[in-house]
């Protein structure tokens, strides 16, 4: 039994030897299939795993912190010394900033690392301590460096180190004992890279005193972290603080999931659209190997196989492709996730502030999910024809074609017309996540049932015009493409996915760009942001008024009141109307703005409307400093996926409320088109101000933009994959398109028809079918990013923004789909012109 | 795991790593001066700080007992060390805190540098601290003075009598190996009257006992891989104390004993005649420790066994060492504390 099941299977496997291309597609789909999806799921893994061990990063363990009172820029550090001294534990100094290099902004991060050795009986667990001290020095020892001796005095004192995380310091081209040099002509001390695992984030690790002295705060401190907060010390640190600063208890929430989210389940939607072009391409290279094949089973029943053995012959073939396509889809998939995290990583720590690095982990842990993707990528595509391979009937004619005789283009539109009214049904249920993606997955799916339809159909009426008769080489052409259809319809359908797909990642990171542009105009719209030392809050603003090129300044006002009983952030906003461009109303009541500097109103943010379930119009309950007013709602504004309920309220009316608000930021409004770095510059010299004092906002939107950039690029970058893959399904269609109509072709050259005028045919065809594609992937990508934004978004984050249609984007996608399809046309014309050639055909008779 | 904590642990572990590697040192550091005989102490200033030295540290050991005779232990050690004297902001302390009951140990262990301003030392008033853990003296002596330890799970206070103190071998210069080469100045104060409370698992305990604090300082790095010691302090009796060691440092022993009478005597023993050996054994983290031993000094018709009020008196700090309250039965009842520390025989 083994011997000839043997026997079958080589038999069967031969076919590949002569057909080593049917081999490399079947195998190239399957394999970039998996890689993708793996890729992505290796992605999201990691930021999950990220995100549930974010606790043991500095910024995760942080429970609470103790910050300046009254928007004061720094707490003093005597401040720190007497809750040591007091016996508050678990809590550790801090100097966090920015640092202007050559090229850009670095995050820096300074703490006294001492009191982390310290340690009690019930907290210590010396087995676990033990073990990952060998795993940690297992790990920089790998680097070829064996652990510096002295590494925590050289950490804690002068000369200092700069602990790096190995993806930031890839990021910024850092390298290993290297001093970053400040725009100042400062040098930090020498780069130290470590393992991504010790969990340091996004920043330049340092000394307390080293930080201190790069952002110019003598002795004083950002704020005091604290790791571990009971009631009790909470109370005790409050009666320390006293009015001096402020205990925050952190609450995890505002690490904005929403975007994380967002930005996760849009990867993994491209990873699965990936998969099913990849299941496609091989469906296609599978599907013409079992044409080829089918008169050696017919032989091989005649010899005496049954179908059953023929069955399992099939399966052992399935199993080898799935074997194969999970070993090079592993590896590619973690080399793309290899390659992504970082960029990814560094996007959701400063867009969605996301803190600890991405950390990929071992290639083998992904194996047995590879095996498991590829198992069911094979299974998807190869199950149907080997299952039609294997009924084959012994004596039936070995040249008939089962899948020539099918004309399934009434059946294709049923489904995709099924398809379509299932996802209005689903329009109509209330709307969840689950909802939208399954709206957006029969969007896809009925595009792609109606694409060989809507081909079928315009070929059909085409070749029938009598007008063509007068052109008989293009009705040959009209007519051989309506019978092709059933042959590429897979191909298309599998490139009209990934049109549609590249459509909607264009069109969703535009608008994402979009929104995050706006979400910066809101959050950083003034020129300069000043946080000053109170005794300089006076001579500064004076100063200001005296500038001309300042067109307003302002106090910024803002701190915690109740918005309907819940705990909210109170803000006030001036009457200039550069502050009021800075805000995007969603909803309002009419003539918002006069109403708000009437005092009749205030504005609420998005994630407060959607909380107290208010909208513009609707009567709202504030506390703010004891004062309790009623008042109403004239407007919701977008808060760009941020959870924490705010409200914006008139500054006078504010400061009437509660008097002893105090504030020491200023923002600065230059005149249009003005600089605000010549105002920046001058008041530096005057006031000698340290870098703490100010804030650059367009260097910081300057650096998220990049930050957007760089990792968008490399959604795009999957998008192109995605449309690469199906193009590869094209260039295979139309291979084996050519050598099944050999003869066909061979007759038609004979005719009279030059092998440039077949070729010229071939690729209008091809044409004809991508342009057909085109038209129903432009609107099933405008709509599956739509949904995406406006149901899936929404109602699974609270969140979303305006879809931007970006006409020259979407024509570049669409530009480059057609180009890549016709290549992918021409090239197997262009392999086979010997085969071909009028040459070869006479001779051969 | 994933956290700085461990790199932390790791820096640290690998700087105990090179006070290892690099062994005892015979001359100190540029700047630092020697340890040599013939230095006279003289207090208070001896009391301070010493800025001129490498190493220093407070041992103050206090054996309690509370109303109903159940005994207890506390433990309170400061350290401080500074590697560089032109960079006296380089200068580190450390702090080790213990409490022993028959069914309990606590300890815990803190660290801080100095120029962040929560640890020190001051000359007047006298106080040493490390966060809010603090020896505080009445003016520019420990003595009488107040200790005051509070954790999470324990905490003590106790108020030190005055007490007379004792120079260690000769005159306060006391040397580790023969050769004299690894040195410490060293006093101690054998004959403190305590009193105070205690707090184990939230509940107040009031106590009152005997106390003994060990002062040193030194500029020799103790190289712990090639060093381990057994050191003994014992209230024989209202009027005596007897402290006992013997120091491994790279194959040599040395053995010390002196007997200290609260009218200013001090005895040094003739260790040839001395007879001290292990009984019981207890293994922390593949040490044995020998918690428990017979003791015999003819010189002064001495035959004890010492026990541990608990045995399981192990601190797990980041330098690991047994030290606990004992008891003694035989020709003397005592009590005391014991030292176990380094590389065993």
């Amino acid at each position: 039994m083994p011997a000839r099941l043997w026997l079958l299977l080589s038999t069967l496997l031969s076919h590949y030897r002569q057909h080593p291309a049917q081999a490399v597609f079947l195998l190239a789909g399957l394999s970039l299939g998996v890689a993708m999806l793996l890729a992505t799921l290796i992605v999201s893994a990691a930021a999950e795993r990220a995100f549930d061990e974010a606790q043991t990063t500095i910024g995760g363990q942080v429970v609470a912190r103790i910050v300046p009172m009254d928007s004061r820029p720094t707490l003093p550090e005597s401040l720190y010394r007497q809750l040591k001294r007091e016996g508050v534990d678990h809590i550790f100094p801090v100097a966090e900033g920015h640092v202007k290099t050559p090229s850009g902004l670095l995050a820096i991060y300074g703490t006294d690392i001492f009191p982390l050795l310290n340690q009690s009986s019930r907290q210590l667990n010396a087995e676990r301590l033990g073990a990952n001290l060998q795993a940690l020095n297992a790990a920089l020892n790998e680097r070829g460096t064996a652990p510096s001796t002295d590494a925590l005095m050289r950490f804690s004192f002068p000369p200092y180190l700069t602990l790096v995380a190995t993806s930031y310091a890839k990021l910024h081209g850092l390298s290993e004992g290297v001093a970053i040099t400040l725009e100042g002509g400062e040098a930090l001390p020498p780069v130290r890279i470590v393992d991504d695992a010790f969990g340091l984030g996004y920043h330049l690790f340092c000394d307390l005193r080293c930080a201190q002295v790069a952002l110019g705060m003598t002795r004083s401190l950002s704020s005091v972290i604290v790791t571990e907060l009971s009631p009790p010390t909470a109370t005790r640190i409050k009666e320390i603080i006293a009015t001096r600063a402020e205990l925050v208890v952190a609450d995890k929430n505002l690490k904005n999931p929403a975007f994380t989210d967002a930005f996760l389940l849009n990867l993994k939607g491209i990873g699965l659209l990936a998969f099913l072009v990849g299941c496609f391409l091989a469906f296609n290279a599978v599907r013409f190997s079992v044409l080829q094949r089918t008169p050696t089973v017919k032989r091989l029943r005649l010899a005496g196989a049954t179908v059953n053995e023929v069955l399992s012959a099939l399966f052992f073939e399935l199993l080898l492709w799935s074997l194969a396509a999970a070993a090079l889809g592993c590896v590619i998939g973690f080399g793309m996730a290899k390659l992504l995290l970082p960029s990814i990583g560094l996007t959701l720590d400063r867009l969605f502030f996301f803190e600890n690095v991405l950390f990929i982990g071992a290639m083998h842990h992904w194996w047995p999910m590879a095996l498991l993707v590829s198992l069911m990528a094979t299974g998807a595509a190869t199950a149907l024809p080997f299952w039609q391979l294997s009924r084959q009937a012994p004596l039936q004619n070995p040249l008939s074609d089962n899948f020539h005789k099918s004309t399934p283009s009434a059946a294709s539109l049923l489904t995709g017309l099924a398809l379509l009214l299932s996802s209005g049904l689903l329009l109509m249920l209330p709307k969840t996540q689950t909802n939208g993606l399954a709206i957006t997955a029969l969007w896809f799916l009925a595009g792609a049932c109606l694409v060989p339809v809507l081909q079928t159909q315009v070929f059909t009426v085409l070749s029938r015009r009598k007008f063509f008769l007068s052109y008989p080489s293009l009705h040959w052409m009209l007519a051989d493409a309506r019978f092709e259809q059933q042959r590429a319809s897979v191909a298309m359908m599998a490139y009209t996915i990934a049109i549609a797909a590249c459509i909607a990642v264009v069109i969703m990171v535009s608008s994402f760009r979009q929104a995050f542009a706006q979400y910066l105009e809101l959050t950083l719209s003034e020129s300069i942001y000043l946080n000053l030392d109170p005794q300089q809050l006076h001579p500064v603003e004076r100063w200001l008024s005296e500038q001309p090129e300042i067109v307003h300044h302002y106090r910024f006002y803002q701190d915690k009141a109740l918005a309907e009983n819940k705990l909210s952030v109170v803000t006030g906003l001036s009457d200039h109307p550069r502050r009021q461009n800075s805000l995007t109303l969603e909803r309002s009541v009419d003539r918002p703005w006069q109403a708000f500097f009437r005092r009749e109103g205030v504005f609420i943010n998005q994630a407060l409307a959607l909380t107290q379930q208010l909208k513009a119009g609707d009567p709202i309950a504030l506390v703010i400093d004891g004062n309790s007013i009623n008042t109403q709602v004239l407007g919701v504004y977008l808060s760009y996926g941020s959870l924490a309920p705010g409200f914006m309220i008139e500054q006078n009316w504010l400061l009437a409320l509660w008097p002893q608000l105090f504030s020491t930021r200023i923002g600065v409004f230059t005149k249009v088109g003005g600089s605000g770095e010549t105002v920046l510059a001058r008041l530096v010299a005057q006031y000698a101000l340290d870098s703490q004092h100010y804030i650059e906002p367009q260097a910081l939107k300057a650096l998220a933009l990049r930050v957007f950039a760089r990792t968008f690029l490399a959604t795009h970058l999957l998008g192109s994959v995605i449309l690469l893959i199906a193009c590869g399904g094209i260039f295979c269609t139309c291979y084996i398109n050519r050598l099944d109509k050999s003869r066909q072709l061979a007759l038609v050259r004979v005719l009279g028809l030059s092998a440039g005028k077949v070729h010229a045919l071939s690729v209008l065809q091809v044409l004809c079918n991508t342009l057909l594609a085109a038209l129903v992937a432009l609107p099933l990508g405008v709509l599956t990013a739509w949904a995406s934004i406006h149901i899936v978004l929404r109602y699974s984050f609270g969140w979303y923004f305006n879809v931007l249609l970006e006409p020259n984007e979407i024509a570049a996608v669409l530009g480059i789909s057609l180009s890549l399809a016709l290549l992918g046309a021409s090239l197997p014309h262009y392999l086979m012109r010997q085969q071909y050639s009028l040459h070869r055909m006479v001779s051969q008779g | 795991m994933r956290s700085v904590f461990l790199l932390v642990i790791l820096i640290a572990i690998t700087l105990s790593a090179q006070t290892r590697d690099n062994g005892a040192v015979d001359a100190p550091a540029a700047g630092f001066t020697p340890v040599t005989p013939g230095r006279i102490l003289t207090f208070p200033a001896d009391h301070r700080l010493h800025h001129d030295f490498q190493t220093e540290w407070w041992y103050l050991t206090a054996n309690l007992e509370d109303a109903q005779g159940n005994h207890y232990g506390a433990q309170f050690t400061l350290f401080t060390a500074l590697d560089d004297y032109a960079k006296p902001e380089r200068r580190i302390f450390f702090a080790h805190a213990a409490l022993s009951t028959a069914e309990a140990f606590y300890f815990s262990e803190r660290y801080a540098r100095a120029d962040m301003g929560h640890a020190g030392v001051t000359a007047s008033p006298w106080r040493a601290h490390l966060d809010h853990w603090e020896f505080k003296g009445a003016a520019t002596s420990p003595l009488p003075g107040a200790v005051k330890v509070a954790e999470r799970d324990f905490a003590y206070q106790l108020s030190l009598s005055d007490a007379d103190y004792f120079l260690q071998d000769d005159r306060g210069f006391s040397a580790r190996n023969t050769s004299g080469s690894i040195a410490s100045y060293h006093y101690s104060a054998p004959f403190i009257q305590t009193t105070g409370s205690l707090t184990v698992s939230g509940k107040p305990i009031e106590v009152t006992g005997k106390a003994w604090l060990d002062r040193e300082w030194s500029n020799k790095v103790m190289a712990s891989a090639k060093l381990g010691w057994d050191w003994l302090a014992l209230h024989l009796s209202d009027r005596s104390a007897l402290m006992l060691y013997r120091i491994r440092i790279e194959g040599e022993t040395r053995f010390n004993a002196s007997l200290m009478h609260d009218d200013g005597r001090v005895r040094g023993l003739d260790t040839d005649a001395i007879i001290w050996r292990a009984q019981d054994h207890m293994e922390f983290d593949g040490i044995h420790y020998p918690i428990s031993s017979r003791l015999e000094i003819p010189q002064l018709d001495l035959d004890i066994t010492i026990r541990p009020i608990n045995s399981r008196q192990y601190l797990a700090t980041l330098v690991p060492y047994w030290e606990g309250a004992i008891v003694t039965s035989g020709t003397h009842t005592a009590r005391g504390y014991l030292e176990l520390f380094g590389v065993r025989e």
